[in-house]
């Protein structure tokens, strides 16, 4: 199998958890939805494309810093003396500001591995050849990530004696030899909305986050050329 | 290739490892095992002490050998089970893979553990392992010796996965194959290293030495005592009164297999392996703080000594006698505790009057039983009273077979409740009318028991003995001696010492109020198999305050029904299960059971001693953390030992006599719990080696004498009151 191996590096970036809001928390690594976005953001579907992502990677550390937002507030019919007045869609909304705190990687660097269920080969070209006339951005708006490395690798069976993780990684939990790190549960795409009142329904995966060095399953995870591990997350 | 040393004796790797498999050839036909444990363990004998191979452990045996050439490598030391699963290849994995799979194991994860086992068969807690240093052994190795080893595995990740028992589902799904793998595998190594057998074949038959000895004594064995033996595949809780046969009933119960016949003391210990050696002669051991001095006795051979305390040590006795904290302190898990369990899941255990242990002691006890009991091992409970929450603890376990209560049809107590202090004229009064009969009057303190000795010898005149736990060794056997030999008329003052384990039967009893339990063995050293017919009642309970060593609350409600119901009347021995359940039937509030509780909780949750040596403290509830020589002792004593101290230290001399020396020597001792504030009053002996390494010290400021023994002054002896 094939798939798109993307080495990225980002300064200082953030990984929000949905639900975080005066003091905004981020992932220890992007989610996959985040991946998902970034790729039909680069490849500007409209629809989603069933993908297969495998992500790992460091940081230095997690600091805390101050951010400025700007954002939405009640309508103006609440706030008659707000002069800040949005239209989305339908609805007209105030705008306010203020602070919140944030939490932000530093020296992220990031071994992601993405795979198309359809059209693998074809689509992965296609990104392959996008993502050098774009600018990747994961996490926030403001999060660029410089690509250290992009390249189209053939994905095998684990070849070696024992296998580890080189990195903090997702892995499933039938990967893993003994139960352990954090598991977590993250948004991978929902359906297709027409509007913005529409819900998302989205839909989840459940992996562990775990650390450098965990011992894993040899017949459950892939290797690339590179020999990096690469254990695909995936949902129906 | 060079030769590979494994011991500094010169022994080869491969003979080791030979050694190894012919013991757990022997091991396999006593252990339950199935043929693919057996060839689980075998690769883990085959591979356990192939790291040795590595340069360093190489050159130390080298250097010990007295050898010149050495290697080439001076980068420091990895201990040899850290390098051992290198040696597996990948083809040889694969094999132990599909005999998981056989078993029908998650593979990775016991291979995992398979791994782990090689690892942990010694103890390194306080080393961390460096990847880095452990690969440029492998690879020194792989250039050096022409070997393809691989270092695959983590050792770190691998010790401190496994190795904790915080994660009880991880401990639990492992513990049964730690309790096979690991204690096949460090039994096999001990026994090998120790140049004895794992197991010692019964020699001559047990049933025939048993009906012999029934025979000479003319004894008929009771139905219980026969029904023990139907059973003798189940686990069995039995109550029955003090010398309505319980041991037979357990010989019978034993039925020729492997057993451990555990009791709380040492005295007791003593006694009942001279009743066993008596019956089934050298097929039995006894195991206990001082069996080496006990050995050293009987043994002149160097050699025919050491074999002897081997073989006790690694369990190897077809029969062992024990004080209890030898097995059950293997429940706190300390490092090595494998073999214990090992040897139990195939063995028989005994334990003795289990309501003589503190509650801390009892939950340790109860849950090793229990281990054992859902491992394949069977026990025994033998007790003259047995507590309800106790019963309520283990019936469900099934396999087990709970004895209708065996009573002793007679009476042989009448109580009478006596409203004042023993220390008191009162008590004097009451002596005088018992002229011609054997007393013992039995303190729940020393100092107490000291203060009745001399208001008994000093107002009254009579001419009394006292025996407690404050006399050096030496006097402490003399008076025991002296008590079970006492004849009428005589006056013993004790404490709770005599309450268990000493054979005696004196004709009136008067104690101090106690808990029940305590108070029921202390019944027991008066008309111990006799019936007492008359109307005066030979048992007088006076009044105390609950000391530290009493649940107030068992205290006070042992009083009150003791009082009420009972007060002048005989008690049968019905009457005294029905005390028991009735004192204990509303215990959640006490602090005994809090005791129980607490301890079976941390147990049950995965509390570790650290060490064999903590494990001993964590057993029982009080420490003796000192061997006290009274100053008064040493001084008219100091040549004696002096000499004895020398003759110890010296190393040049005969190492038995020099054992036999410690066993003289420690006549002069008393083991005691020491506080901070006495500890000033402590001193070293003569800068002696032997009494530092056992912590053997003087005591200063205080008197001693062989009527009262070791007297503190007040103020210290507050704060010692819970010592018995």
């Amino acid at each position: 199998m094939k798939a798109l191996m993307l080495k990225l590096y980002q300064t200082l970036c953030n990984y929000r958890k949905e639900g975080s809001f005066g003091y905004v928390q981020t992932y220890p690594l992007p989610t996959p939805s985040m991946i998902r976005g970034m790729v039909h953001e680069i490849m500007e579907f409209t629809e989603y494309k069933p993908l297969k992502i495998s992500i790992q990677g460091k940081s230095d550390a997690v600091i805390t810093n101050i951010q400025k937002v700007f954002k939405f507030d009640r309508d103006s019919n609440s706030r008659p003396d707000n002069p800040y007045k949005i239209t989305v869609g339908k609805a007209t909304k105030t705008a306010t500001h203020g602070i919140l705190f944030i939490d932000l990687h530093v020296n992220m660097q990031l071994i992601i591995h993405i795979s198309f269920r359809e059209d693998n080969e074809k689509m992965l070209n296609e990104l392959y050849k996008k993502i050098q006339e774009k600018i990747v951005v994961l996490g926030r708006n403001e999060d660029f990530a410089l690509v250290e490395d992009l390249k189209i690798v053939g994905l095998n069976n684990y070849s070696g004696r024992s296998a580890n993780t080189q990195f903090p990684m997702y892995v499933m939990e039938n990967s893993l030899i003994e139960k352990c790190g954090t598991r977590y549960r993250l948004p991978f795409y929902y359906d297709t909305v027409e509007s913005f009142e529409e819900n998302r329904v989205f839909h989840f995966v459940e992996p562990y986050y775990v650390g450098k060095d965990v011992p894993l399953k040899k017949d459950s995870i892939l290797q690339d050329e590179e020999n990096n591990i690469v254990c695909l997350l995936e949902v129906d | 290739m060079p030769t590979f040393f494994a011991k500094s004796t010169g022994e080869t790797i491969d003979e080791h490892t030979k050694k190894l498999l012919i013991a757990f050839d022997i091991l396999s036909n006593y252990a339950k095992l199935t043929d693919e444990d057996k060839f689980i363990i075998i690769k883990l004998i085959s591979y356990h002490d192939l790291g040795k191979k590595n340069p360093e452990f190489q050159n130390r045996m080298r250097k010990k050998l007295g050898l010149n050439e050495r290697f080439d490598w001076n980068r420091g030391n990895v201990p040899h089970e850290w390098l051992s699963p290198a040696f597996i290849t990948q083809q040889e994995e694969k094999e132990i893979k599909n005999k998981l799979q056989l078993m029908g194991l998650d593979i990775d994860r016991f291979f995992n553990y398979f791994i782990f086992c090689i690892l942990s068969h010694h103890n390194r807690e306080n080393q961390i392992p460096d990847n880095g240093l452990i690969c440029s052994v492998v690879d020194w190795m792989n250039s050096n010796f022409q070997l393809c080893l691989e270092y695959y595995y983590d050792v770190f990740r691998l010790l401190s996965t496994y190795n904790t028992s915080e994660n009880r589902n991880i401990w639990n799904l492992f513990f049964p194959y730690r309790v096979k793998w690991l204690g096949s595998l460090i039994k096999s190594d001990y026994s090998a290293s120790a140049g004895i057998d794992p197991e010692t074949p019964y020699s001559g038959s047990y049933h025939a030495q048993f009906n012999n000895f029934l025979r000479k004594k003319g004894f008929n064995l009771r139905d219980f005592q026969k029904e023990a033996k139907k059973s003798s595949e189940k686990s069995i809780i039995l109550v029955a009164s003090t010398g309505m046969g319980k041991t037979e009933a357990a010989i019978n119960w034993i039925n020729g297999q492997k057993a451990f016949y555990l009791l709380g003391i040492r005295t007791a210990v003593n006694a009942m392996y001279n009743r066993f050696k008596n019956i089934f002669g050298d097929n039995v051991t006894l195991l206990h703080g001082e069996s080496s001095y006990f050995f050293a006795q009987e043994e002149n051979n160097e050699y025919d000594y050491d074999i002897r305390i081997e073989k006790a040590r690694k369990l190897s006795y077809p029969l062992t006698i024990a004080t209890a904290d030898q097995i059950i302190t293997s429940v706190f898990k300390y490092p090595g505790f494998e073999l214990t369990y090992l040897t139990c899941t195939y063995s028989k255990v005994v334990m003795d009057e289990i309501q003589s242990f503190s509650p801390a002691s009892i939950a340790a006890i109860v849950v090793f039983l229990k281990e054992i009991h859902n491992l394949g091992g069977k026990f025994m409970l033998m007790t003259a009273t047995l507590p309800p929450f106790l019963m309520e603890e283990l019936k469900d376990i099934g396999n087990i077979e709970i004895f209708k209560p065996q009573l002793l049809k007679i009476n042989r107590h009448r109580i009478k409740i006596v409203e004042e202090d023993i220390c008191m004229e009162g008590t004097l009064e009451l002596i005088k009318n018992f002229k011609d009969k054997k007393i013992l009057v039995i303190c729940n303190t020393v100092s107490k028991a000291q203060k009745v000795f001399k208001m008994l010898k000093e107002t009254g005149g009579y001419d009394a003995s006292l025996i407690h736990a404050r006399f050096i060794n030496k006097d402490r056997k003399k008076k025991e001696y002296e008590i079970i030999k006492a004849n009428s008329p005589c006056i013993w003052i004790s404490t709770q010492v005599v309450e268990a384990s000493l054979d005696i039967d004196f004709d009136i009893l008067l104690t101090e109020n106690a808990s029940i339990e305590s108070l029921f063995q202390r019944f027991g050293r008066c008309y111990r198999k006799r019936e007492y017919q008359e109307e005066l009642p030979n048992v007088y309970i006076f009044s105390s305050t609950p000391s530290m060593i009493y649940d107030e609350y068992l205290f006070n409600k042992t009083w009150d029904i003791l009082k009420e119901d009972y007060n002048e009347k005989v008690i049968t021995e019905n009457d005294k299960q029905e005390i028991i359940n009735k004192i204990f039937y509303d215990i959640k509030n006490t602090n005994y059971w809090k005791n129980y509780k607490k301890q079976k909780d941390l147990l049950e949750i995965g509390y570790r001693s650290l060490s064999r040596i903590q494990a001993e403290s964590d057993f029982r509830d009080i420490t003796n953390n000192y061997l006290i020589i009274p100053n008064p002792v040493y001084e008219n004593n100091k040549e004696i030992i002096d000499c004895l101290l020398q003759f110890i230290d010296d190393r040049s001399k005969n190492r038995m006599e020099r054992i036999k020396k410690q066993a003289e020597f420690m006549n002069y001792t008393m083991p005691m719990q020491i506080f901070n504030k006495q500890v000033k009053n402590l001193e070293d002996i003569n800068k002696s080696i032997f009494c530092r390494k056992h912590n053997i010290k003087i005591m200063k400021n205080v008197e001693y004498t062989y009527e009262l023994g070791l007297v503190i002054e007040q103020l210290q002896a507050e704060e010692n009151d819970n010592i018995i």
